[in-house]
């Protein structure tokens, strides 16, 4: 075994598994809510969603494994080249393991409840291979942006992580300003722009286009990450 | 073996200079103490050498090759840092698993043997450790690590008088069973001065000292015996301590002894002695 393979399957037994056993039950604590939810009060509808849990709970791991992973694995002689390939695999294979996991629940749901994915809402094709796709990517490029913002925050001095906490609020306000002053332009724009890449412009929406142009900005990230794990010291 | 060169290292943090300029070549096989005040520099040094930061200006040579993100180079150095590294849920056993996973010179059968000489739980979790114990396992991780250079950053911290016996015993020990280049940073420098052949000390980022430990050693003597007779001998030398109980009185000073200095102590009467390494370290660095 490889030390690629070996650091990753330290990222998955120290760092991972807990994460993974709390998310399971966590659905499953959805689940058995959303059923009792639906049967006592014989809602017609949805009872929430239960990716968005998986969604939230990767970006989030994305956040914090960094830092352990990576004081223990540059203790272990590992070059920051090799630490990214072994973060940027991890992350795709813990996405794997929950998309997999949400898309289980997905099936029981079916059976049992009326648990909706955000998928669903989005995409008319319900065939499981196509919803585990789509959800994979998903979770690939929220994991892969949650690493990417904890790197920022990791590379960035006091005054530097000031103004990258306000920056997004300050875009956005100007960006609403600006759309406003273009008489909706902007808005329009991005909007056309989301539609396109997540295969909504096709007569029947197409989760593929969705899940490729989410790689591929996974992927994208894959960029600016590498740039600022390149300089990244061990800090204390 | 290995050789560990350190060419013209220089880092800042914001407006502080942790070093500055710094060149030494490490040997292979000796035992070097790297010495130094708080904030001295010592911890920086060992951090660019593992490539945990990066120098500003500078480079680190293993065998010739850089030591900058290089995997081959820093499969050489193993190095216990004061700082836990470890997930704070592993086990100390799981500690032991991984670092024979990550390096598989590491010797576990040695390892399991120090923790039950240190009479240490290896079922315990790492964070539920003492700071004592939190020491003993991080010294045994370098110990067993079986690499040709192995660097140890307070190693002693938080170890009682028995341990710390025990460490440096196992230390010699493993050292002349299977010699490596050994790095010791500590501030506890009366117990390890038995234990190094070289001394390294930095004085606020800059290197003051590179030299056997005798050749330290001769930069200081004491001087003791009839009060009077110490004060006549001493006047005029630079002296660093002073000591006096009744009529008697002993005198460190840190001064290259003179020709006319063994006569003049012999004329006098008194007795002198090799100075202790921590009171010439104190005196160059304050």
């Amino acid at each position: 075994m490889n030390t690629l393979t070996k650091a990753i399957r330290f990222n998955f037994i120290n760092l991972f598994n807990v994460q993974i056993i709390i998310a399971t039950a966590v659905l499953l604590f959805h689940l058995l809510l959303s059923f009792t939810i639906i049967n006592l009060a014989t809602v017609n509808g949805t009872a929430g969603s239960n990716d968005v849990i998986v969604m939230v709970w990767i970006f989030i791991l994305g956040l914090v494994v960094f830092t352990p992973s990576f004081k223990y694995l540059l203790s272990q002689g590992m070059s920051r080249r090799r630490f990214f390939t072994v973060m940027s695999t991890s992350i795709a294979l813990l996405a794997a393991v929950f998309a997999l996991l949400s898309t289980i629940f997905y099936a029981i749901n079916l059976k049992v409840a009326k648990v909706m994915m955000i998928y669903e809402f989005m995409y008319p094709n319900h065939n499981i291979f196509i919803i585990l796709v789509w959800e994979f990517a998903a979770f690939v490029f929220l994991g892969m942006l949650g690493l990417f913002i904890r790197l920022i925050y990791y590379q960035s001095d006091r005054n530097t992580k000031f103004i990258v906490t306000f920056v997004p609020f300050i875009a956005v306000s100007l960006l609403l300003f600006f759309n406003v002053l273009a008489d909706g332009a902007i808005g329009h724009g991005i909007w056309e722009f989301l539609k396109v890449v997540m295969g909504f412009t096709f007569s029947i929406p197409n989760a593929f286009i969705g899940a490729a142009s989410m790689t591929a900005a996974a992927a994208i990230l894959g960029v600016p990450i590498y740039l600022l794990l390149r300089r990244a010291q061990i800090k204390d | 073996m290995s050789t560990i060169e350190i060419k013209n290292i220089s880092k800042s943090f914001g407006k502080t200079e942790a070093l500055k300029n710094v060149s030494l070549t490490l040997e292979p096989e000796k035992i070097y103490g790297l010495l130094g005040r708080n904030g001295a520099g010592k911890t920086t040094l060992i951090n660019i050498i593992t490539n945990k930061i990066f120098a500003d200006t500078g480079e680190v040579l293993v065998d010739g090759e850089t030591a900058v993100e290089n995997d081959r180079a820093q499969a050489k150095i193993y190095c216990m840092t004061e700082k836990n590294v470890h997930p704070w849920d592993m086990k100390v056993r799981d500690g032991f698993r991984w670092a024979r996973e990550f390096n598989p010179d590491f010797d576990r059968e040695y390892a399991n043997t120090l923790a039950e000489k240190f009479k240490m739980d290896t079922g315990k979790k790492i964070k539920n450790l003492s700071s004592g114990y939190n020491s003993v396992f991080k010294s045994i991780l370098t110990l067993a690590s079986g690499l040709p250079v192995i660097i140890f950053d307070e190693p002693v911290l938080g170890l009682d008088a028995a341990h710390r016996e025990l460490f440096y015993r196992e230390l010699i020990a493993r050292y002349s069973e299977k010699p490596a280049t050994v790095i010791i940073a500590t501030h506890l420098i009366d117990e390890v001065a038995e234990v190094l052949e070289q001394v390294i000390i930095l004085k606020n980022g800059a290197l003051i000292v590179n030299k056997p430990v005798e050749a330290v050693l001769e930069l200081a003597y004491s001087v003791s015996g009839d009060g009077n007779s110490v004060d006549r001998y001493i006047r005029g030398k630079n002296i660093i301590r002073e000591e006096t109980v009744g009529k008697f009185k002993v005198a460190t000073i840190f001064q290259k002894r003179e020709n006319g200095d063994r006569a003049m102590i012999q004329e006098l009467g008194l007795d002198i002695t090799p100075a202790r390494l921590q009171e010439v370290f104190i005196s160059l660095t304050s």
